[in-house]
């Protein structure tokens, strides 16, 4: 494992702890949320907000580590689509 | 001077890739999926919007009363409203980038004029679906913008008041007001998906959706900003009244803030300037391939002989102009003798752009007018302006 890897390998931890939190602020905020307590479910949503982008960060990085591939997905459905596709 | 000037964006915008490419992968280069992100925050738009007809009611004394409710009440309802909001100004912001990505990039010609007519469409009917948005929320900037849009139809010489009767439900503000202002922001956002149609027939791979992890970056900026700086509502209308001043939203009201500085009929010339200046870009300084040198190539021909079937023209030509039908009758080359499909062009589709010959290995494609050595012509000065922007 290179020094760039290990860098974006720690940084997917951080990234999930953050999520983690995240996870628990949402929780906090559904539960102790009510019109008279807006600011719970400003939280709350504050918190999903984040955890979004901290998923989006986490592929991005599993991404550069090389983990996942480009789009892999897409380019099998091509391909299968190639050879099965009916005659129009 | 236009071309020149259009040269010096091209290659700022292609410097731009390079850069952003060594941050992210260049499959994941956030630039590459502008329409897509457009495409992903009218989603979003959808889905919140539904969310919010159900608490909404369209009367005058209802319609703030009804969007307090949501925004106070409702679990979360102020957080949906926001991300509507925001992703609304994220729209405009993803198709006015996409617009000038393409424009710069010289993605709109010839053919492509299709995808830009319908795209300026998009952009039109996505701003009117955005103004009517704000006349919804029924405050003082919402009687505002309802003052100026009616003086605005009403400039249009000719056919001005009987519009603005039609669509605001007669002089003033009136209980069929609000109604019709609904009517005309739904029916416009449904009309959005039909237009997407248009704008995607002609293309053979369109990017429709940007990556997942833009997906899940874009979608989680818009919510949280939704709940950092929540969408609030000014002090309810007070029809009869006509505010001084109007808070300025650069993406949505610019015409209604300058309808409130400058006679409405000189904004109402103002714009149809500007839209009809969008609408003729595509044929503004446009180069026939005769002028630019080449002679004129002809519509791609199939050479029935050497033709496998094997489809690679077919899903390679981006013009969607190459459809395969059942074989008539065997190839004569040895790859073509037991082929089952054959390629066909479609004359009214095909741009003369040569792709479909790349994509043959068998030489089965041929563009009748151009030759080897002006494609080789070509391809150098393709290689020098890269080289160019590479330096």
């Amino acid at each position: 494992m290179t020094g760039e890897h290990r860098r974006y390998a720690t940084g997917i931890l951080g990234l999930a702890a953050v999520g983690v939190v995240c996870a628990i602020l949402i929780v906090v905020g559904e539960a102790l949320g009510s019109p008279d307590r807006r600011v719970f479910w400003q939280l709350g949503g504050a918190a999903l907000g984040l955890l979004f982008v901290v998923y989006g960060l986490i592929l991005l990085f599993l991404r550069k580590l090389g983990t996942i591939g480009p789009r892999r997905a897409e380019a099998e459905d091509d391909l299968r689509g190639r050879w099965v596709k009916p005659v129009p | 001077m236009y071309r020149k000037a259009l040269t010096a964006l091209q290659r700022i915008t292609l410097r731009l890739d390079v850069a952003v490419n060594r941050i992210y992968p260049s499959d994941w280069n956030p630039l590459y999926y502008t329409g897509g992100l457009a495409n992903l925050f009218l989603f979003i738009l959808v889905l919140s919007g539904i969310f919010i007809f159900f608490y909404y009611v369209p009367s005058l004394t209802g319609a703030h009363a009804s969007v307090a409710y949501l925004t106070e009440l409702v679990p979360y309802g102020g957080l949906i409203r926001g991300i509507h909001r925001y992703a609304a100004d994220a729209f405009i912001v993803a198709a006015l980038l996409h617009l000038f990505r393409n424009w710069f990039t010289d993605r709109y010609l010839f053919s492509r004029d299709s995808p830009w007519i319908s795209g300026m469409f998009l952009l039109i009917f996505g701003g009117f679906v955005g103004a009517t948005g704000y006349i919804l929320v029924w405050d003082d900037r919402a009687l505002a913008v309802l003052g100026l849009f009616d003086d605005l139809l009403r400039a249009i010489p000719a056919v001005g008041d009987w519009l603005a009767g039609l669509l605001l439900g007669g002089r003033g503000v009136s209980e069929g007001t609000l109604p019709r202002i609904l009517l005309l922001h739904v029916g416009p956002a449904s009309f959005l998906y039909v237009l997407l149609w248009w704008h995607y027939v002609r293309l053979r791979h369109p990017k429709v959706w940007p990556p997942a992890t833009w997906v899940l970056v874009s979608l989680g900026l818009v919510t949280l900003l939704a709940a950092v700086i929540p969408a609030v509502s000014g002090i309810p209308a007070q029809p009869g009244t006509r505010p001084e001043t109007m808070p300025l939203d650069v993406f949505f009201l610019l015409p209604f803030w300058l309808a409130g500085l400058l006679p409405p009929g000189l904004v109402v010339a103002l714009v149809a300037v500007t839209l009809g200046a969008g609408f003729v870009i595509p044929y503004l300084g446009r180069e026939e391939p005769r002028e630019m040198g080449v002679r004129h190539a002809g519509v791609a021909q199939v050479i029935d002989g050497n033709c496998t079937g094997c489809e690679l023209c077919y899903y390679d030509c981006p013009y969607n102009a190459i459809v395969m039908v059942p074989s008539p009758h065997p190839g004569l080359s040895r790859a073509a003798a037991s082929r089952k499909l054959l390629a066909v062009v479609i004359d009214s589709r095909c741009v003369e752009c040569g792709i479909c010959i790349g994509a043959c290995p068998f030489e089965a494609l041929e563009l009748p007018g151009l030759l080897e050595a002006d494609v080789t012509r070509r391809v150098q000065e393709a290689v020098a302006v890269a080289e160019t922007v590479r330096a």
